[in-house]
């Protein structure tokens, strides 16, 4: 808070704050769960697999290997040059070492070719965040792994995405199954006339708006004008315990002096 | 316990089948008339259901029989498969009915339960301390149900008291006042050893961070210490493991003491662990029914559980 | 973080009894009127009563063995063994299932009384251990595990003869008798103790075996007694009746519970004739609860080792000093120590504040202008604000808006007063008494500063109103407020931080409203709707009415029902509301009438008075309205009454009044 100087500042940071939906590693986890307890079951049921509809997952990938194969690939979303640090590869640690699945049931892209050869044809890939879809886009690009989506289960899914990344990877890639925990929509970007965010009888969504890019202007945030509400200006006030998805509002993660990050920046 | 879970925005989209018996509650609302409908699709006999608090009765069918007797109705039952309509059954119908399905060894009980909708973002209500806080939300003023308060269930009935160890655990919703009034109708419940449950992923993206905002205040201002815990809102097998986890660390002698009074599939989870599991004390207001503001309907939820 | 971190938070971490334990000995400031207790000679039953609050936990706990022999006393002697207290809150909803269940009531009376046997049996053996356990000399000659009680075989063959053995073995049975009350169809049905026979037999051979308890007399205490069935209250009462040495039983409750029970039960407390009431309440009332609630604070802080006491903390404990804690120079000394560390601010003082604060110079002089324009008078701002008589400018903007006042009467008047003869302001007419603060409130109405009106020692203490925990949380949201990294040692905390922390306070106890028993949100949304009403009328620009924060009810076109009525003696149950006999009546003719007080700590979240001055007369079918209308019916009275009062809608605090302005008129 203490980047926020004037009490008009002070006031707009407090109502950031108020419609902020934070995710620590304790809820993050509870959001893994609901993946495997419900969001994956129900998109199997509606939609079978190879496996036809899968109902356990948790026991299925907890297998030791030298018991068994549970025939499911969990991949993280990344490519051969993202750092260890990217968000996807933490939420496959927690997967790993909360969940206790073994670690030769977490693949990267690249090694999805080799297990479609040894038999597997279920792919889940793992993410914490979906924002308009041009990560994981370049992701799949890069790796090529988009002709594989046709001939196998191929799941996206993402702990929590916004309804623009969904649409944008639907007309991308139609194969692609897309099975997100927790679905935003535009009424979570804070200046969005149906917001609430600062609906106090005095201000509006558009006025704070206005306030906002002045503040940034004033703070040296240099953005350029379509990222000042967050990449793809999608406004949201949204940040796990483990990074800030740069959609979420710059204010939250910008790290360049004077501005104090209040969250980590997501990779 | 296994626990399969279904959920669809239709109901024709669920995966059903044929039950012999389902048990419902009173329609007080179209969501729960449509609930109700279902179930008389699928059943192929359904009984009505109320339970009294204080007379310790149950009404099945207008027949009022003492609430530890239900497994004589379910009797003729015995082996059949059994579906309980969760959104006009109220938790002690559910606890009641889950305990005699086990007496009677009943195979599996399934459960319909049909999400309320109709609430847009902005219908959160969140008494946090900033500036905010002062505003009174027209939703405050139409929450003016009426809470008979809290009642022992028989059957769940066990004695609290701050001389002797014991453990709490609260599934919480979005009103503080519930936990509140707990705190206030026990005084004898151990704040070190009570521990709270939140529905992460909630409903709706973001009203878990209401839930959290209201409760906080009353959780800091009593030191409640025992731990956070989070499972799905509409998940009653999470609800299950974290039962099941708290359960596994009790010591000797250590009482376990449950408050379902958050969503209704918490509800459910509870209903189903303290069924099958003995010595298990339940904390539960009995709030009425009111008319909800919104009947309508965000999702249809199966839920299959084998004992 | 330091070692020693003596944040808010550790020196009041624990304010309610509970949290304290069973020894509360070194929490408890022996209040002014324990004499009035007659611990001593007591020899007949007593009735404590005494609502949330004001310490009835404590003081029972603190006449239980556990706190009357606690490790921590070692200076005991025999005189101290004369009067041996057990405590027992019963769990009343455990109670409750006893009962219906296709069990015979004779089988729950005799269950009931079963477990009385047990659970205060456990409590003798445990006061015999507790002396034990205290390191006194003089108590050490007695040795609890040399007695041989085999004769108690008589009621059970199976129960152990050495004390240790007995309490562990009835603590058993209490867990087979709780698996009996939670599964009456499946387990066995325990053979049953006789109750008040078994206790009596157990003390009479502890006494029997221990002649230094030969002449002691057990108390039991039996709290929460309303929430008990009736039939157990029933049991209890026989007990109670016939109660005399070395047993005697007594009971707690809450004051309306007691009210109830004399009115309503043929089997309820009119039976019982023998037996003393203190009403915990009315001690307070009568004895200035002023010092003894400083003194509380003072202890905390000293538990918690900040600060330097400005007197022994280990007097306030001890009952021989309680004539020294009640003589003059005792009490100054207090109060001037607390003064220190919670100012109050004088009127005076917060007028100054008015005219030195620059967007509230700016404010009144608007206000004065406004008015001018509206009485379309000649007359300058300047004429109204005089620099050198603050309270007097500060009420000018009411007096002006009087249409019965002259703008040159007014100026006349300041003239005078500035020139030191007889004036309006300060003589018979009493302008500024009558006016000043509620003008004060209005024009710090919509400003984001709390007034400090709500700061100060004595302020808190009105705005408690005799509810020790209330003062508590003032101090600890103040302290809080003022220094929150912590190592608080007992400094001054200003009044504008005082301020701060009673809205704060205000908001968190109204929020608490809602838990209120069965009809907690109703009785939410009343305040709501009744605190915003007095809002209102503080808006007043003529101030006609000052101060209205209470009311009384008038005859209107809807009569009150008996649920009418029964919502309000709930709300005085809870004490939302407050019930008084009226101070003043209007007219000659009228009847004696009641007055309802909105309790005083939620003035300032409402930015009313605390103050009791004039009384709003609300017509019964508005009452009815904020009892139980429906948010359209509230809003629709509140925009009525606004227009009733010329109270412009700009001039409101937006967000309190958000509702109003949401709908379309």
């Amino acid at each position: 808070m203490k980047n926020f100087a004037t009490d008009e500042e002070r006031y707009f940071a407090a109502c950031v704050l108020d419609s902020l939906i934070y995710r620590s590693k304790n809820q993050t986890l509870a959001l893994i769960n609901q993946l495997f307890q419900r969001s994956l079951p129900d998109l199997t049921r509606r939609t079978p697999t190879p496996l036809g509809h899968i109902q356990d997952w948790q026991t299925r990938l907890q297998v030791n290997p030298s018991k068994g194969d549970p025939q499911i690939r969990l991949v993280a979303a990344v490519t051969a040059n993202h750092p260890p640090t990217k968000s996807a590869y933490v939420i496959a640690r927690y997967m790993m070492q909360d969940l206790s699945i073994p670690a030769q049931w977490i693949i990267k892209p690249w090694e999805m070719k080799s297990c479609i050869s040894q038999g597997v044809n279920i792919f889940i890939l793992v993410d914490d965040f979906l924002g308009t879809g041009d990560q994981l886009d370049e992701t799949i690009v890069i790796e090529q792994i988009a002709p594989l989506f046709s001939s196998n289960f191929v799941v996206y899914a993402p702990l929590t995405a916004h309804t623009e990344g969904v649409k944008h990877l639907r007309s991308r890639f139609k194969d692609l199954h897309i099975s997100p925990v927790e679905l935003l929509d535009e009424t979570y970007d804070l200046f969005h006339p149906d917001s609430n965010a600062f609906r106090d009888q005095i201000n509006t969504p558009d006025v704070a708006k206005t306030f906002y890019y002045e503040l940034l202007k004033n703070k040296g945030i240099d953005l350029s004008r379509p990222d000042r509400k967050g990449y793809g200006a999608l406004g949201l006030a949204y940040a796990f315990e483990h990074a800030t998805p740069d959609n979420s509002l710059p204010i939250l993660w910008w790290r360049d002096d004077p501005w104090q990050p209040l969250f980590k920046h997501r990779v | 316990m296994k626990v399969q879970m279904q959920e669809a925005e239709r109901s024709a989209d669920l995966t059903l089948r044929r039950w012999d018996l389902g048990i419902v509650g009173e329609a007080i609302d179209d969501r729960g008339r449509a609930a109700i409908d279902l179930i008389g699709k699928v059943a192929d006999k359904t009984l009505v259901a109320a339970y009294d608090p204080d007379k310790f009765s149950i009404s099945v069918n207008g027949k009022i029989v003492n609430a530890e007797a239900l497994d004589g109705e379910l009797q003729p039952f015995q082996g059949k498969s059994l579906i309980l309509e969760s959104t006009t059954l109220g938790f002690v119908e559910l606890f009641l009915t889950c305990r005699a399905a086990k007496a009677l060894s009943f195979p599996q009980i399934t459960f319909l339960y049909v999400e309320p909708g109709g609430y847009s973002k902005g219908d959160s209500v969140r008494t946090s301390n900033t500036r905010r806080s002062l505003i009174l939300h027209k939703r405050d003023f139409e929450l003016s149900d009426e809470v008979p308060g809290y009642r022992a269930i028989p059957g769940a009935t066990l004695m609290l008291s701050d001389k002797f160890p014991q453990r709490s655990v609260f599934f919480l919703g979005y009103e503080a006042r519930r936990l509140h009034r707990a705190l206030e109708v026990y005084p004898m419940l151990r704040p070190e050893s009570c521990s709270v449950v939140f529905g992460v992923p909630a409903f709706r993206p973001g009203w878990e961070m209401d839930a959290f905002a209201n409760n906080v205040r009353i959780m800091k201002e009593r030191n409640i210490s025992g731990g956070v815990y989070f499972c799905g809102a509409e998940n009653p097998a999470s609800a299950l493991q974290v039962l099941e986890s708290i359960h596994g660390e009790l010591g000797e002698r250590e009482k376990l003491f449950i408050a379902p009074i958050g969503t209704k599939p918490t509800g459910i989870g509870t209903a189903l662990f303290a069924a099958t599991h003995s010595n298990i004390g339940i904390l539960y207001d009995h709030p009425k029914r009111r008319r909800d503001r919104s009947s309508e309907v965000a999702g249809w939820h199966l839920y299959e559980a084998d004992f | 973080m330091s070692e020693a971190v003596r944040s808010a938070q550790s020196i009041f971490a624990k304010n309610r009894a509970e949290e304290l334990g069973y020894d509360v000995w070194k929490h408890f400031v022996v209040p002014p009127f324990y004499q009035q207790l007659e611990i001593q000679e007591a020899t007949k039953p007593r009735l404590i009563i005494g609502g949330r609050g004001c310490g009835k936990t404590m003081l029972l706990r603190y006449w239980s063995h556990q706190s009357k022999f606690s490790v921590l006393r070692e200076d005991l002697s025999q005189p101290d063994l004369r009067q041996i207290g057990l405590y027992w809150r019963a769990d009343t909803q455990f109670a409750s299932a006893m009962a219906e269940r296709d069990v015979s009531s004779d089988t729950w009376e005799a269950a009931f009384s079963h477990l009385a046997a047990l659970i205060i049996g456990i409590e003798v053996l445990s006061s015999l251990q507790s002396i034990s356990a205290n390191r006194s000399t003089e108590l050490a000659s007695i040795k609890p595990e040399a007695i041989d009680l085999r004769r108690l075989q008589a009621f059970d063959s199976t129960l152990p003869r050495v004390v240790s053995a007995l309490r562990d073995a009835l603590e058993e049975r209490l867990w087979s008798f709780e698996s009996w009350v939670n599964d009456v169809r499946k387990c066995a049905e325990p053979s049953f103790l006789p109750g008040k026979n078994f206790v009596l037999a157990l003390v009479q051979e502890i006494q029997r075996q221990l002649p230094e308890l030969k002449d002691t007399t057990f108390f039991v205490y039996v709290d929460e007694y309303e929430n008990l069935r009736p039939y157990q209250q029933r049991i209890i009462n026989t007990w109670l009746k016939h109660s005399e040495a070395p047993l005697i039983f007594n009971l707690a409750m809450k004051r309306n519970a007691f009210e109830t029970l004399k009115t309503t039960g043929l089997e309820s407390l009119s039976d019982i004739h023998d037996f003393r009431t203190h009403d915990l309440e009315q001690y307070f009332l009568i004895e200035d609860a002023q010092v003894f609630f400083a003194e509380i604070l003072f202890l905390k802080l000293a538990n918690a080792g900040v600060g330097t006491s400005p007197v022994s903390i280990v007097d306030l404990r001890d009952v021989s000093k309680l004539p020294e804690r009640k003589n003059a120079k005792y009490k100054k000394l207090i109060v001037d120590a607390i003064e220190e560390i919670l100012p109050d601010v004088s009127h005076q003082q917060l007028a100054r504040n008015v005219l030195q604060d620059e967007s509230l110079v700016k404010k009144l002089k608007a206000r004065i202008q406004s008015v001018l324009n509206e009485r379309k008078s000649q007359f300058s701002v300047e004429s109204f604000l005089r620099p050198t008589f603050a309270e007097a400018s500060i009420i000018t903007p009411a007096l002006l808006s009087r249409s019965r006042n002259k703008p040159e009467e007014i100026a006349a008047e300041l003239d005078l007063l500035e020139k030191g003869k007889d004036n309006h302001f300060t003589g018979r007419r009493n302008w500024i008494q009558n006016n000043f603060i509620g003008s004060l409130l209005q024009l710090y109405e919509p400003y984001d500063r709390a007034c400090p009106f709500y700061a100060g020692f004595h302020t808190f203490i009105k705005l408690s109103r005799g509810n020790v925990r209330h003062f508590l949380e003032l101090c600890h949201k103040s302290i809080d407020r003022a220094f929150p990294d912590g190592d608080y040692q007992a400094q001054q905390i200003s009044p504008n931080e005082q301020a701060e922390a009673a809205r704060q306070a205000s908001a968190d106890f109204l929020g608490e409203v809602r838990s209120f028993g069965r009809y907690g949100n109703r009785l939410h949304f009343f305040v709501l709707g009744l605190g915003s009403l007095f809002a209102l009328a503080h808006l007043r620009p003529s101030l006609g009415e000052s101060e209205q924060s209470h009311f009384s009810i008038v005859r209107g076109s809807e009569a009150l029902s008996e649920a009418d009525e029964e919502f309000l003696q709930e709300a005085v149950k809870w004490s939302v509301l407050f019930e008084e006999e009226a101070t003043k009546l209007k007219q000659p003719y009228e009847a004696e009438t009641v007055e309802y007080v909105l309790n005083p700590i939620y003035a300032p979240y409402f930015h009313i008075s605390y103050r009791k001055k004039r009384r709003l007369e609300l017509k019964s079918e508005d009452l009815i309205r904020l009892m139980r209308g429906s948010y359209e019916d509230v809003s629709a009275l509140l925009k009525r009454y606004s227009r009733e009062w010329s109270v412009e809608p700009s001039s409101l605090y937006p967000t309190l009044f958000s509702h109003l302005t949401e709908q379309a008129p």
